[in-house]
């Protein structure tokens, strides 16, 4: 199977769906606002470019073909499992996060969440180094993009 | 205190003698199962119970939160009662079902792998010897097949762990 970015428009921001790696479960997804993001890197590329590894290799899913995402703000890929074909849709409400996930978003920068049918996509924005580094994202300098 | 058991047989007795319809005086909980364990929710508390027709996991999130689902409309954080009560974690598949429960403006869906049935309970046929923060009693029920032990959910405080996760 070969998989692609999702992007989705939402509140006049376009939002690419990734699935982190580092997720105990491989398939934890999340939004996160296309303006953040440099640039998107196919695994062919990933020898010419300086990338972050901070997990043990063995666990990676190798035989699903991660893509990587470089952030403005931070040193290296991050790579990522793409979910589905591109495609854009229209969505114009956020859900607020539930009080019992408060705690959870304010520590990690979850702004909302997003559906797409039946499936809930927390939004991260990568606001604050504190965010990034909760998230086991290793940041060089934090710059507001 | 009675036993455990003393409402067994005195459910059984009003079962046989009066018929079921007639057992209507005690505290209702909803049963459910979680694995084999048997866990009984106030059921003042419960605002939903459905399957589990998909769910997404939170990322960076610890077990006790596995992951959020849709339900009518809603986004819902799903709990796992694993960490609370030192059992396995319970990783929510589709098909399993979620028990919304509600203190306040704060609620939650439970998993669980069954719900069973409402059970309406006497106060004085609660075991309260050996309750812990999450968990204010037990009962066994006679009427179901095997007979179950049910420990009594004390929603409040799981809601509450449940927000301060990382403190």
């Amino acid at each position: 199977m070969f998989w692609m970015l999702r992007a989705m428009f939402l509140n006049n921001t376009v939002w690419l769906v990734i699935c982190e790696l580092q997720c105990p479960y491989s398939r934890c997804r999340l939004g996160v606002p296309a303006g953040y993001v440099k640039r998107v890197l196919s695994a062919r590329h990933l020898d010419a470019t300086p990338h972050l590894w901070p997990w043990d290799p063995p666990h990676m899913v190798v035989e699903e073909m991660p893509w990587w995402v470089e952030f403005k703000h931070v040193e290296g890929a991050f790579p990522v499992l793409a979910v589905h074909p591109p495609r854009e849709f229209v969505r114009d409400q956020v859900f607020a996060i539930p009080p019992l996930l408060l705690e959870w978003a304010e520590r990690l920068g979850f702004k909302g969440f997003a559906l797409d049918g039946q499936e809930v996509i927390p939004l991260w924005e990568p606001g604050t180094q504190r965010n990034i580094h909760a998230l086991g994202i290793h940041v060089k300098e934090a710059k507001e993009p | 205190m009675p036993e455990a058991q003393d409402l067994a047989n005195w459910l059984l007795a009003h079962h046989q003698h009066k018929g079921e319809d007639s057992i209507t005086q005690g505290i209702p909980f909803l049963a459910v199962l979680r694995n084999d364990h048997g866990f009984a929710i106030p059921l003042t508390q419960v605002r939903l119970v459905a399957r589990l027709e998909s769910f997404s996991p939170l990322p960076g999130a610890p077990p006790l939160l596995p992951g959020a689902t849709s339900l009518q409309g809603r986004i819902v954080a799903l709990l796992d009662l694993g960490p609370l009560v030192e059992e396995e974690t319970l990783k929510p598949r589709v098909g399993m079902y979620v028990t919304v429960v509600s203190d306040g403006d704060v609620e939650a869906g439970l998993i669980v792998t069954r719900a069973l049935d409402m059970h309406l309970v006497p106060d004085e046929y609660i075991q309260k010897e050996d309750v812990t923060p999450y968990i204010m009693g037990r009962y066994a029920w006679p009427l179901s097949d095997p007979q179950e032990a049910f420990d009594i959910i004390q929603v409040a405080n799981v809601l509450d762990a449940a927000r301060h996760v990382f403190k």
